[in-house]
């Protein structure tokens, strides 16, 4: 009994070397599973790691763990991924902050050193106000934004001065940065008026908005939210922009396809699960899965635009 | 009225036993050197992810109430900080212990704990309400000068030598800077290393300089023992009087940790370092500090426990974190999508309400059982210590390995350990050393974060009010104990001649 599964296990271990596991596919996972967030808890990107956590052992079987490394603007984590033995049992949960800290070069390397599972949300991103400022709409922040120079709360070299700089490429306007952080710190900033303006999810807004600070000029969506039907998109106001985070799931290059392939149908059918779809829901996020040359090519055009970005601004690293 | 039916809530089976487990697993982890309430939080974390809000949010209050208390146990008995938060606690505590009297050094330290904590409550439950409006006012001048204020504790809290306390000061701010600037996004002073990306984290840095240094120097001496100690613990309960002659002490020290409690992402060790060397600052008996005096060991357990509940106060109503644990709680509210700020108090108040109950229940819970347990924990100090030293280095390991699964903060607290032992010998305190690794980011990224908003220009800095007023505080409190030094010197120079 004893010799037989020894035997077997070697023979699996046998099998699972590269270039041959394909053939063997059904033999993944054959151990536990650990998802790496290069940020700290409580970050969308944690979010997204610990929704699909539950599903994603169910689908496949073996534990799931959620393990945040965290410094460096998320290089130590997705370095970690990247570097991890190419079995389909390291898996990198991520956003845009990985493209950016490649564009600016705080990485010396970018999505080319991974295999690209597959997305499956989409977060689309609103410009936000004080509501004591003279303008409380998209066409006339962006009149004041062109008269004067308005502050923007942002961190520097995250996705939230990207999305400034996609604004202001756009429509021609210009921002004075303040680096004040991530979503939480920079909105009390905006509360109390030491900036004009940012960039937040609908989730972190609603707080400050419901108490009667803050006002929410547009969302950067195809269509109005169904949960927050009277937020005007950016389309109706007249400036044709889709902003959003999407959250991706990447592995170390080499890892043999059909483990990727396992991997991003698990996470296809984990979309499916009711609690899933409820946490969605609740964050205002929608499904948007992609996967293969389809989201190579996404990610590939968003890592061109950000690199030209950072180029025609100067916020690239020497 | 809400609080009530909060406290009812906490007070029901299942989640008082969430309350009674989390406040006695963070003592453990507390007193365990090495491994700290926030790794015990974050591991905590995945399993309030599928408990209500209010359970999960009852369990990770506990534990870090739980595990800032724990700390002081092996401070007291064998001069390591369980926590960073009893980094001082190990100044006065351990003296005491050692010079024959450990129930009362634990009784002194225990005490001061729930009184502080309580007193933090109060705060929490009190100025919330419209601490979120006040916060608002706060920009980053003002955030600065508000850190300023306990930078400048740098020069007054070195024993000793004022020069030795600076270059300690300036040589914690140089460890803090390598890696991601925050402020510009880019890398600095990492030299080309992948891996100093990520800079030095403060909780290896920390862990390095007071524990592993500390096994260190035990060990040249391991084969001393201790003089026979009084086992009792006589003196474990305080008498009345020692309360009213506390009572300042308890109360300023308690002010200072809730103040620094709100000052973002700064932890409960500042807090306590700045409380220690306000109340020497004020004594009229500074020298006894060090030597196993009650001052000392009051004023840094009652500061570390009210940063609770200062780090609670901005988490709730601003959803910025007052101390590293506090993120982590920050983060199971967010996963559960209860987004802090003025409205959390309408929207969820079963949260809020199971929030301030058992910060309130886990500091009279950690009393009791501390209190109780302390015949046990007092006998650590009979076990030679070639036994545990081995233990303590592991845990060690562990808690700088299990913050972010990473060698490097191993390799970084190993280095600290003999940095440590090497400042140690050189007679360089180091409570300036973790002043100026803290602060430092925070001085920097508020002050830098002004002069984008004003185009570079430092000039409004001294036209808003608030932060004139910090600065003036500031000033006062850098020349007041050189002021009363230089007096001190000239009367009893007066009186020979």
């Amino acid at each position: 009994m004893r010799r037989r599964s020894f035997i077997a296990g070697t023979a699996a271990a046998a099998f699972a070397a590269p270039g041959i596991a394909p053939t063997f596919a059904q033999a993944y996972p054959d151990k536990p599973i650990r998802i790496v967030v290069p940020n700290p808890p409580g970050g969308s990107a944690d979010y997204i790691g610990r929704f699909f956590q539950t599903p994603l052992q169910r689908i496949l079987g073996q534990p799931v763990a959620v393990a945040n490394v965290v410094g460096g603007g998320t290089s130590i984590g997705n370095r970690q991924v990247r570097d991890a033995a190419p079995d389909g049992h390291t898996v990198l949960a991520v956003h845009q902050a990985l493209l950016t800290a490649a564009a600016l070069k705080v990485m010396d390397f970018g999505p080319e050193a991974f295999a690209k599972v597959a997305q499956v949300a989409a977060e689309y991103v609103t410009v936000v106000v004080n509501r004591k400022a003279p303008y409380q709409d998209l066409k006339s922040f962006l009149a004041a934004a062109k008269a004067g120079d308005l502050r923007a709360g942002v961190q520097i070299g995250a996705i939230n001065h990207f999305l400034f700089l996609s604004l202001a490429d756009k429509t021609g306007v210009k921002f004075r940065f303040v680096n004040t952080g991530g979503g939480g710190p920079t909105r009390t900033a905006l509360a109390g008026g030491h900036v004009d303006c940012a960039f937040l999810t609908v989730n972190e807004a609603k707080p400050l908005v419901d108490s009667g600070d803050l006002t929410i000029v547009a969302i950067f969506a195809p269509q109005r939210l169904p949960s927050w039907p009277n937020l005007a998109t950016a389309r109706e106001q007249g400036t044709d922009l889709l902003l959003n985070l999407n959250y991706w799931w990447w592995m170390p290059k080499a890892t043999p396809a059909a483990r990727v392939d396992r991997f991003a149908e698990a996470l296809r059918e984990a979309m499916r699960d009711p609690e899933v779809v409820q946490k969605f829901n609740e964050f205002n996020m929608s499904p948007a899965f992609l996967k293969g040359a389809e989201l190579e090519a996404e990610i590939n055009r968003q890592y061109e635009e950000m690199k030209a970005l950072a180029a025609r601004n100067n916020v690239t690293a020497g | 009225m809400d609080l009530v039916q909060a406290f009812l809530h906490v007070l029901s089976p299942s989640p008082l036993l969430l309350l009674l487990l989390g406040t006695f697993m963070g003592i453990v982890v507390g007193a365990l050197p090495g491994l700290t309430g926030g790794a015990l939080l974050a591991l905590s974390l995945p399993f309030t992810y599928r408990m209500a809000s209010a359970d999960g949010v009852i369990l990770m209050t506990s534990i870090y109430v739980g595990g800032i208390s724990g700390g002081l146990i092996t401070a007291t008995l064998m001069r390591i900080p369980g926590e960073p938060s009893a980094v001082v606690t190990t100044l006065d505590g351990f003296p005491m212990a050692r010079g024959g009297r450990p129930g009362r050094a634990l009784g002194l330290g225990i005490s001061a704990s729930l009184i502080g904590g309580t007193l933090s409550w109060l705060a929490l439950v009190l100025l919330s309400p419209w601490m979120a409006r006040l916060a608002l006012v706060f920009g980053p001048f003002e955030n600065f000068a508000l850190v300023f204020m306990a930078l400048v504790l740098i020069a007054t809290l070195s024993q000793g030598s004022v020069t030795k306390g600076l270059l300690a000061g300036l040589f914690g701010m140089l460890v803090s800077y390598p890696g991601v600037d925050e402020t510009s996004g880019q890398l600095r002073l990492t030299y080309g290393f992948d891996e100093m990306a990520g800079g030095f984290s403060q909780l290896s840095v920390i862990l390095g300089a007071f524990a592993v240094s500390q096994v260190l120097g035990d060990a040249m001496h391991a084969r001393q023992r201790f003089d026979r100690l009084d086992p009792s613990l006589r003196g474990i309960f305080l008498s009345p009087g020692d309360y009213i002659k506390q009572g300042w002490n308890i109360l300023r020290s308690s002010i200072i940790g809730i103040w620094i409690g709100m000052l973002p992402g700064v932890g409960a060790s500042v807090s306590s370092i700045v409380a220690y060397s306000t109340a020497k600052n004020l004594s009229k008996t500074p020298e006894k500090f060090g030597t196993g005096f009650d001052d000392g060991i009051v004023a840094a357990e009652s500061a570390n426990n009210a940063n609770t509940g200062g780090a609670l106060i901005p988490m709730i109503t601003l959803g910025i974190p007052g101390s590293p644990a506090a993120s982590i709680l920050l983060a199971a509210l967010l996963m559960h999508n209860i987004q802090p700020g003025p409205t959390l108090f309408t929207n969820s108040p079963d949260v809020v309400g199971a929030l301030m109950a058992s910060h309130l229940l886990s500091h009279i819970a950690m009393y009791g059982m501390m209190i109780l347990g302390c015949i046990w924990i007092a006998r650590l100090m009979y076990v030679p210590r070639a036994y545990i030293l081995p233990a303590i280095m592991v845990l060690c390991v562990i808690g700088a390995l299990a913050e972010n699964g990473r060698l490097f903060d191993v390799w970084t607290m190993l280095a600290f350990g003999i940095v440590g032992f090497l400042l140690e010998l050189a007679s360089v305190p180091l409570g300036p050393f973790v002043i100026g690794l803290i602060l430092a980011p925070l001085a920097e990224g508020q002050l830098r974060a002004g002069l984008m908003a004003t185009d570079g220009s430092i000039w409004p800095l001294f036209q808003r009010p608030i932060a004139v007023g910090f600065f003036a505080v500031a000033i006062a409190m850098f020349v007041w104990p050189l002021w009363r030094d230089l007096r001190r010197q000239r009367t009893p120079a007066t009186q020979n001649g």
